[in-house]
């Protein structure tokens, strides 16, 4: 971290019309304001979470459908694929123009779009992974299909989707801060371009480092004890 | 006495591979039979058609009452306690859960794990997880027992652990079909051991263990091996 922050204060004093120093970054964030950062930092969690949310339903509905019916297997196996095909831009503009600028399920949507190929490739590796170990366990206890799948395949999946989960919501950050530049959400990436429209250098620099940390909270806070709590699901 | 399993003339074959040609058998209520046979020769395929969770090319195959099959490899819900993984069990047969939780003491007892009751399976010996995937098929209620290797892989220990507890659930009764190809360890339970040949397999001849003194079964044992029955 020690390395870091000298490298980029030595950066910043070779470019000083380009970047600002660390320091100056830390007065700028000063000067944005603590309630304004809570308030932008509160609505791309939101975006974030709500659409990783989403994407897990829709991911979590597919493999649950893949799982009872082959046909509904290739075909969430093709919308998979095409979606991945999509740009993350294409849809972030698509979305604002069905939504608007200033709605709220632009960036949620995006956010949605990006992580659903994630976790539903994870939750079909666990599928392949899991399927006839637990499949033959439920055929000898008699267990329907219906038992099969809410007993024995979803809970089983539980360590592979909280490593599916930790990559989508690290990208659901990410993809929401990309999104919301296009809008008028109030969300950190809204600031960060606001900032960038109107000269305010320490202040993208100031949006980007909160974006960082907010990462690094997440993880460390979050997603790294969830994970170590899924182990005990692990055959 | 009466037999709860006959098997009569069973063909079974994967594709071109003829595994099971002709295999015959009959199992009397409250017997132990053994089925011993070299690895690959169709042992586990034989459980599994009498459990029916396999089907069969010819032949006739008649089971009087319930199964439960014990598979070969331990299969135990990892995010579930012992407890919890016959909780389940019970559940998915429709047992009411004050039954279930009785029945899980009782079977327990017998097999001697009450004391791993409340632990999850990563956190028991390997003897241990295989008597608690017994007690989940036992929670069942079956009237036949079929065990598939149950032996393989476990240390000299668990081993006579196990056949301690396989012989308390003979003593009440219970009707099992044991396959295994740890000859000496299946002689200890078993009234009787059903030798299979080569593939494709069948029936050479079925010993009865009762009554045979250490000499005799192992001169019984040893005509198998130069047979090349085992």
């Amino acid at each position: 971290m020690a390395g870091l922050l000298v490298s980029w204060e030595l950066v910043a004093r070779a470019y000083p019309e380009l970047i600002p120093t660390p320091l100056e970054t830390l007065r700028a964030m000063g000067a944005i304001g603590a309630q304004r950062i809570l308030h932008a930092v509160l609505v791309t969690l939101e975006n974030s979470i709500t659409g990783y949310l989403v994407g897990l339903a829709l991911a979590l509905v597919s493999v649950s459908a893949a799982y009872t019916n082959r046909h509904a297997a290739a075909f969430f196996d093709a919308l998979n694929t095409l979606i991945q095909s999509v740009s993350i831009l294409v849809w972030a503009i698509v979305f604002i123009m069905i939504f608007g600028v200033v709605s709220r399920k632009a960036p949620i949507l995006v956010v949605a779009a990006a992580t659903y190929p994630i976790l539903l490739s994870g939750l079909f590796g666990a599928l392949r992974a899991l399927d006839k170990r637990f499949a033959l366990l439920a055929r000898l206890l008699g267990a329907s299909r219906y038992e099969e799948l809410i007993h024995f395949i979803l809970p089983g999946m539980i360590p592979y989707l909280v490593a599916a989960s930790r990559s989508a919501i690290g990208i659901a950050l990410r993809i929401s801060v990309v999104a919301e530049a296009f809008g008028a959400s109030g969300g950190v990436g809204y600031w960060l371009v606001y900032s960038y429209d109107v000269g305010f250098r320490e202040g993208v620099f100031a949006w980007a480092l909160i974006l960082v940390l907010l990462m690094i909270i997440v993880d460390y806070a979050l997603l790294r004890p969830v994970e170590r709590w899924s182990m005990k699901w692990r055959v | 006495m009466e037999s709860v399993i006959t098997v009569r003339n069973l063909r079974k074959s994967y594709g071109e591979n003829l595994v099971l040609d002709g295999v015959n058998l009959e199992v009397a209520r409250g017997e132990v039979l053994g089925i011993v046979g070299p690895n690959g020769v169709g042992k586990s395929t034989l459980l599994r058609i009498i459990a029916g969770v396999e089907g069969y090319d010819s032949g006739y195959v008649h089971v009087r009452g319930r199964v439960g099959l014990v598979p070969q490899e331990t299969i135990l819900l990892p995010w579930k306690t012992l407890r919890g993984n016959a909780l389940l069990a019970a559940r998915i047969s429709g047992l009411p859960r004050e039954v279930a939780e009785a029945r899980i003491e009782e079977l327990a007892d017998i097999l001697g794990i009450t004391g791993y009751l409340d632990m999850h399976p990563s956190q028991v010996s390997g003897g241990t997880a295989r008597k608690a995937q017994i007690m989940m098929m036992l929670v069942l209620e079956p009237d036949i027992l079929l065990l598939d290797e149950p032996f393989t892989g476990l240390d000299v220990n668990s081993i006579a652990a196990l056949q301690e507890s396989i012989l308390k659930l003979k003593r009440k009764g219970l009707t099992m079909v044991v396959v295994s190809h740890m000859i000496s360890e299946l002689a200890s339970i078993a009234d009787r051991i059903a030798f299979l040949t080569h593939r494709p397999a069948r029936v050479s001849r079925i010993l009865d263990v009762r009554g045979l003194s250490r000499g005799e079964l192992a001169a019984e044992l040893f005509r198998g091996l130069v047979n090349d029955e085992v």
